[in-house]
C-alpha cells in the first residue's frame, strides 16, 4: 500500500466500488441537478416580473429620447404583443419552457430585434477563454506554490516574502489592483492596450496576426484576475498544508521514513486538495457568469455585461437566458465534483454504501 | 502574526512609494507637458492613427448586426449611423441658427401652412451608385404608415398625411392639420436637429423587406461620406467614401478616413486614453469637470467649448425639479413655490456638477437666438419664487397653511411634510442633483423621502406619475415653442398611466388659460408673425407659468466636451462657435464636412489635421 503513488490509489478506488451503487448516486445527484435548473429558472421568470416597472420602456425610453412618443400606448401594447406579455402570466411561463426545450431563448427586448441566444453567444467566447485560462492557472498557481511554502514554514527563507504579498493581493479592491496595472501598463510604460479584446477595427477571424492581437489585448486584464485570485489560492492552501502537517498519518509517514517530498505531495498535498477542488469547481462554474468588472474597466466583451444590462432594463428573455447559462453551469460543475468526489476522496464514500 | 501584519503594512508601503514615485517620474507617453513648449511640435508619430478619428463613448455595443436606424432597440446616439451613413434634406446649426440644405436645395410652404414643397439636390446618390430621387422620399413615409412600430412611424403618420412626387427631384408634403413648424420637428420632416429622426431609406434595398422592424439592414446603404467598415461590441468604424456625391458637388472631402465610435472603458479609461492622444473627443457624460481639469493639466493639447472653468459648452435641455401637480400636496401652486424658493441653486452647480455649469431661472437653454424672449421676461423671473429665499418660502408655506411643528418640519393638519422625491440611482448626475436638493429642502424643514430607483423601474415610475418631486429632469428641445408646448394639457393623463414622455407632461399640469397662450403663439408662427408678436404672447404665457410653476428651473445643462487637437484641429469653441461642439448627433458629420453658409454663401470648413 505504501508502495503506490496517488494515481494507483485513485484506480483502486474505482475497482473496489459497487458499479450499481455509483451510478444510483450518480442518478440521485442528476435528478438534483434537475430539479435545481427547474426551480431556479421558475424563480428566475417570476420575480423580474413581479418588479414594478414596464420593461418595454427599454425600447420607448430609446425611442421617446429621440422625439417618438405619439400613441405610445398603443406601440407598447404592439410589442407587449410581440413578446407575449399580454397573455396571462401561466400562459407564458408555459410558452417560456416550451421554448426553452426546443432550444430558443427568444428576443431581447432591449437590443430588439436580437435574438437572446445571439448575444450571449457571441460575448461567451471571450468570457470563457478569458476566465478559463486566468481561473485554471491561479488555481494551479496558487495550490502548489502555497503548499510548498505551507510545507516548509519557517523552512522556506526567502520565499517567506511571498506570504504578504499574497495578503495584500488578496486584500486589494480587484478595481483598483485593475486601475493600477492599466496605469503602469498601458500608460506609463505602454506595453499593452488600454482597452478592448482586439484592435479596433479588425475582423475577427482565425488568423495569426488576430489571435496574438487578442492574445496581447488580453494580457491586462488576464494578469488582474491572475493576480487578486491568486493570492486565495495561495493562502488557502497554505493554511489547509499547515494544518494538515500536525495530522498523525503525517507523523506516520515521517515515522516510517518516507522521503518528505513523498509526504509532502502524496499525503499532505493530495488532502489538502479536496476542499482546493471544491472550490475550483464552485469557480469554474461562475465563470460563464462573466467578471462585470474586468468587463467594465478593461471594455472586454463579455456575458456579465450583458446579464447586467438585462437586468437593468427589465429585459425579461435575456436575465432568463443569462441566468440560465449560469444556473446550468454551476450546477454542472456541482454535479462534476460530486461525481468526482468519491474518486479523488479515500475518505468519501458515495451515499448509501455505508462505507467500507 | 504581528509580525506578519508588520511585514504586510511594510510591503504595501513599499507599493505605494513605488507607485508614487513612477507616477511622479515618469512622463505619460505623447504628453507635451515633459517637453515644455513642444505643443505642437510633439507630431503624431503614427501615421495610421493621424488619419482617424477616434470617439469614445459610455458603454459597450450590443446588437451589433443590425443596423437599421427604424428598428427600436437601435442605438442612435453612440453607434454614429445617423451622421457618417445617412443624410438629411435639411440640418439646423443651432449655434448659429443656420438651417442649412443637404439633400434638399430649398422648401417652401404653401399659404396656410398646410403642405411644404422640397426641392431636392440633384447628383445625389446612394453609396451603391443608385440616384436619391423622389421616389425615396415617398417611399420611406409609406413605409413608416404600413408599419406604425417602427421608430418616429407614428409622429410621421399623425403629421404628414401624404408625401407625392412631383417630379424626379421634387416631394410635396401634405400635412394632416396647418404646422408652420415641421421643418423643425426631427420625428416628421427628415431635417436634424439632434439625435436623428426620420430618415431617407434607399427604395431599391427596403421595397422587398418583409418586416422592416426586425430589418437588420447590414451592411447599411446611405448618401452619406462613410460607410460601415465593422462592428463589434467595442466599437463601430466607417471609413470614408471616394465616391460621396458631395465631393463632386461640394469639393469637399472629410479630412479623417476613419472614424472609430468606439468603447475604452469607464471614465479613469477614457481620461487615459484622451492624454495618451488615443482619443480624440468623448461623448457627453463621460468625464467629470475633475477628470478633466486633471487630463488637461497632463495634456495641454486636450481642450473645451470654454478656456476656462467651467469649460463645458449648454446643451439645449436645461434640468429642472418636477412637482407633481395632480395630486396633494404638490397640486397647491403655493407650496411649490415654497420648495422652489428653499433651493440653492448656486450650491447645486457647486456640488453636484463641480462648477462645470450655470443655475438657470428658466427652462430654456442660454443660446443668443432665445435673447430677446428672455429679455422680456426679466421682470416676471425677477419676482418669481425661482431663486433661494427661505424668508420668502415662509410666506409661501404660510399662505399654503403649513405651519413648523415641534421637530421643525413644516405639517399641515398635523401632517408633517413628507414628499415622495424619485431619482434615478442609475444616473450619477441624477443622484448628485437629488442629494443636493434633498439636504437643502431638509435643512428648509421638509423631510424628503429619497426614492432612487434605475433601470426601467425608473423610468415606468417616472412616467406613471406616483411621486410628489422628481429630480432633475432635462427639459428639450431648448426651441421657444416646443418648449411651451411640453406644458400643454393635450399630454395630460391621469397618474397611474404612462405619460407620453418625462418633459411631456409627466408632471401633470393642466391650465386652460395656458393652453390658450400655447395656440395662439402656434397660430401666430402660422402667420409668420414678427419677433415682437411672438416675444408678447411667449411674455403672456410666462405670466402665467411662473405664477403656477408646475415645475422649478435648477440649472442650465452641462455639455463637457474634451477635443484632443494633437491629430484634429479646428473644432468649434466659444471663440469660433461655427457649430455646435456634439459628436453624438447626426449633425455631427457638418464637424467633418464643414457646410456652406446660407448667409454668406462662403464654405465654413470642417476639422483638418494637426499642422495644417
Amino acid at each position: 500500500m505504501a508502495r503506490l503513488s496517488p494515481p494507483d490509489l485513485v484506480l483502486l478506488q474505482i475497482e473496489s466500488m459497487p458499479m450499481t451503487a455509483y451510478s444510483r448516486y450518480i442518478g440521485r445527484r442528476f435528478l438534483l441537478l434537475l430539479i435545481t435548473v427547474f426551480i431556479s429558472m421558475t424563480v428566475v421568470f417570476f420575480v423580474p416580473r413581479m418588479v414594478p416597472g414596464e420593461p418595454m420602456t427599454a425600447i420607448f425610453a430609446n425611442m421617446a429620447s429621440v422625439g417618438g412618443s405619439v400613441n405610445a400606448q398603443a406601440m407598447i401594447a404592439e410589442y407587449r404583443a410581440r413578446f407575449g406579455l399580454d397573455e396571462p402570466l401561466w400562459i407564458q411561463y408555459i410558452s417560456f419552457w416550451r421554448e426553452l426545450l426546443r432550444g430558443n431563448m427568444g428576443i431581447s427586448i432591449s437590443n430588439f430585434p436580437a435574438p437572446v441566444s445571439q448575444l450571449l453567444l457571441r460575448a461567451l467566447p471571450w468570457t470563457i477563454g478569458l476566465l478559463t485560462i486566468t481561473t485554471i492557472l491561479s488555481w494551479l498557481l496558487g495550490s502548489v506554490v502555497g503548499a510548498a511554502i505551507g510545507w516548509r514554514g519557517r523552512k522556506a527563507g526567502a520565499f517567506r516574502f511571498i506570504v504578504p504579498i499574497a495578503l495584500l493581493l488578496y486584500t486589494t479592491p480587484y478595481y483598483i489592483l485593475a486601475l493600477i496595472l492599466i496605469f503602469l501598463f498601458a500608460f506609463i510604460w505602454p506595453i499593452f492596450p488600454l482597452s478592448g479584446a482586439y484592435a479596433v477595427g479588425s475582423r475577427p477571424g482565425f488568423t495569426v496576426d488576430f489571435i496574438l492581437d487578442v492574445l496581447h489585448h488580453a494580457m491586462l486584464p488576464a494578469l488582474s484576475i491572475l493576480l487578486v485570485s491568486l493570492g486565495w489560492w495561495f493562502l488557502s492552501m497554505r493554511s489547509l498544508i499547515i494544518a494538515l502537517k500536525g495530522e498523525d498519518y503525517i507523523l506516520n509517514a515521517e515515522a516510517m521514513g518516507l522521503r518528505e517530498q513523498r509526504i509532502m505531495w502524496g499525503y499532505a498535498f493530495r488532502n489538502a486538495l479536496l476542499p482546493q477542488a471544491t472550490g475550483f469547481a464552485i469557480a469554474m462554474g461562475h465563470i460563464v457568469g462573466g467578471a462585470l468588472i474586468t468587463e467594465v474597466i478593461f471594455a472586454y466583451p463579455g456575458v456579465g455585461y450583458q446579464v447586467y444590462n438585462g437586468i437593468k432594463s427589465l429585459d425579461y428573455p435575456l436575465i432568463q437566458g443569462g441566468v440560465l447559462m449560469i444556473i446550468l453551469s454551476v450546477a454542472l460543475a456541482n454535479f462534476a465534483i460530486d461525481i468526482a468526489y468519491p474518486l479523488i476522496d479515500p475518505r468519501i464514500r458515495y451515499a448509501g454504501s455505508g462505507g467500507k | 502574526m504581528t509580525r506578519l501584519l508588520n511585514r504586510t503594512s511594510i510591503s504595501l508601503l513599499l507599493l505605494a512609494a513605488i507607485l508614487l514615485v513612477t507616477a511622479c517620474t515618469a512622463a505619460p507617453p505623447g504628453a507635451p507637458g515633459a517637453a515644455p513648449g513642444a505643443g505642437a511640435a510633439a507630431a503624431p508619430v503614427d501615421a495610421e492613427r493621424a488619419k482617424t478619428l477616434n470617439i469614445a463613448v459610455s458603454k459597450p455595443f450590443a446588437g451589433t448586426d443590425n443596423f437599421n436606424i427604424y428598428a427600436p432597440g437601435f442605438d442612435r446616439s453612440r453607434t454614429g449611423l445617423g451622421a457618417m451613413v445617412y443624410e438629411y434634406l435639411f440640418y439646423l446649426n443651432m449655434e448659429t441658427g443656420d438651417y442649412i440644405p443637404w439633400l434638399a436645395e430649398s422648401y417652401e410652404y404653401n399659404n396656410d401652412f398646410t403642405e411644404i414643397t422640397v426641392k431636392l439636390r440633384p447628383d445625389v446618390k446612394w453609396s451603391d451608385g443608385e440616384d436619391f430621387t423622389a421616389d425615396d422620399v415617398v417611399f420611406t413615409y409609406a413605409m413608416l404608415r404600413d408599419n406604425p412600430s417602427m421608430t418616429w412611424a407614428n409622429e410621421a403618420s399623425k403629421a404628414v398625411a401624404n408625401v407625392e412626387k412631383v417630379d424626379d427631384l421634387t416631394v410635396k408634403f401634405i400635412l394632416t392639420e396647418p404646422n408652420p413648424r415641421l421643418h423643425l420637428v426631427r420625428e416628421a420632416f427628415p431635417a436634424v436637429p439632434v439625435w436623428s429622426g426620420i430618415t431617407i431609406m434607399p427604395e431599391h434595398i427596403w421595397k422587398g423587406v418583409k418586416d422592416p422592424v426586425t430589418f437588420a439592414n447590414n451592411p447599411p446603404v446611405g448618401t452619406g461620406p462613410y460607410k460601415l467598415a465593422s462592428a463589434t461590441e467595442s466599437a463601430v468604424s466607417y471609413v470614408r467614401r471616394d465616391d460621396w456625391w458631395g465631393t463632386k458637388v461640394f469639393d469637399v472631402t472629410p479630412a479623417p478616413e476613419k472614424v472609430n465610435f468606439m468603447h475604452v472603458g469607464p471614465e479613469t479609461s477614457v481620461a487615459i486614453a484622451l492624454t495618451a492622444n488615443e482619443i480624440d473627443t468623448p461623448a457627453i457624460g463621460i468625464l467629470s469637470p475633475g477628470a478633466f481639469v486633471s487630463v488637461k493639466e497632463r495634456n495641454p493639447n486636450v481642450e473645451a467649448w470654454l478656456k476656462d472653468a467651467p469649460y463645458a459648452w449648454y446643451d439645449p435641455c436645461p434640468r429642472a425639479l418636477l412637482f407633481q401637480n395632480d395630486h396633494a400636496p404638490f397640486n397647491d401652486p403655493n407650496l411649490r413655490k415654497a420648495v422652489s424658493s428653499l433651493i440653492d441653486r448656486d450650491q447645486i452647480v457647486t456640488l453636484a456638477y463641480e462648477g462645470s455649469t450655470a443655475t438657470a431661472n428658466t427652462i430654456y437653454p442660454a443660446y443668443s437666438g432665445l435673447k430677446p424672449y428672455m429679455d422680456a421676461i426679466k421682470d416676471i423671473v425677477a419676482k418669481s419664487a425661482v431663486t433661494y429665499d427661505p424668508a420668502k418660502a415662509e410666506e409661501f408655506f404660510t399662505a399654503a397653511g403649513y405651519a413648523k411643528n415641534g421637530d421643525g418640519v413644516w405639517a399641515k393638519d398635523g401632517q408633517p411634510l413628507a414628499p415622495v422625491m424619485l431619482t434615478d440611482s442609475g444616473d450619477p448626475e441624477s443622484m448628485k442633483v437629488a442629494q443636493v436638493v434633498a439636504d437643502q429642502l431638509t435643512t428648509g424643514g421638509v423631510a424628503v423621502q429619497l426614492q432612487p430607483l434605475a433601470g426601467a423601474v425608473q423610468e415606468s415610475a417616472r412616467l406613471a406619475g406616483s411621486w410628489d418631486i422628481a429630480a432633475p429632469q432635462a427639459f428639450c428641445p431648448g426651441t421657444i415653442y416646443e418648449d411651451m408646448e411640453l406644458f400643454h394639457s393635450k399630454f395630460y393623463v391621469p397618474v397611474g398611466q404612462p405619460a407620453p414622455w418625462y418633459e411631456r407632461n409627466s408632471f401633470r399640469y393642466k391650465n386652460p388659460a395656458y393652453d390658450a397662450v400655447v395656440n395662439e403663439m402656434l397660430a401666430a408662427l402660422g402667420k409668420n408673425a414678427d419677433e415682437a408678436t411672438l416675444v408678447d404672447i411667449f411674455k403672456r404665457g410666462m405670466e402665467i407659468w411662473y405664477e403656477d410653476l408646475p415645475v422649478t428651473p435648477l440649472t442650465q445643462a452641462p455639455a463637457l466636451v474634451p477635443f484632443n487637437t494633437t491629430y484634429w484641429q479646428g473644432w468649434p469653441n466659444a471663440e469660433n462657435p461655427w457649430m455646435m461642439p456634439v459628436n453624438w448627433w447626426a449633425t455631427m458629420n457638418l464637424l467633418l464636412t464643414g457646410y456652406k453658409s446660407p448667409e454668406t454663401g462662403e464654405w465654413v470648413p470642417g476639422i483638418h489635421p494637426a499642422g495644417q
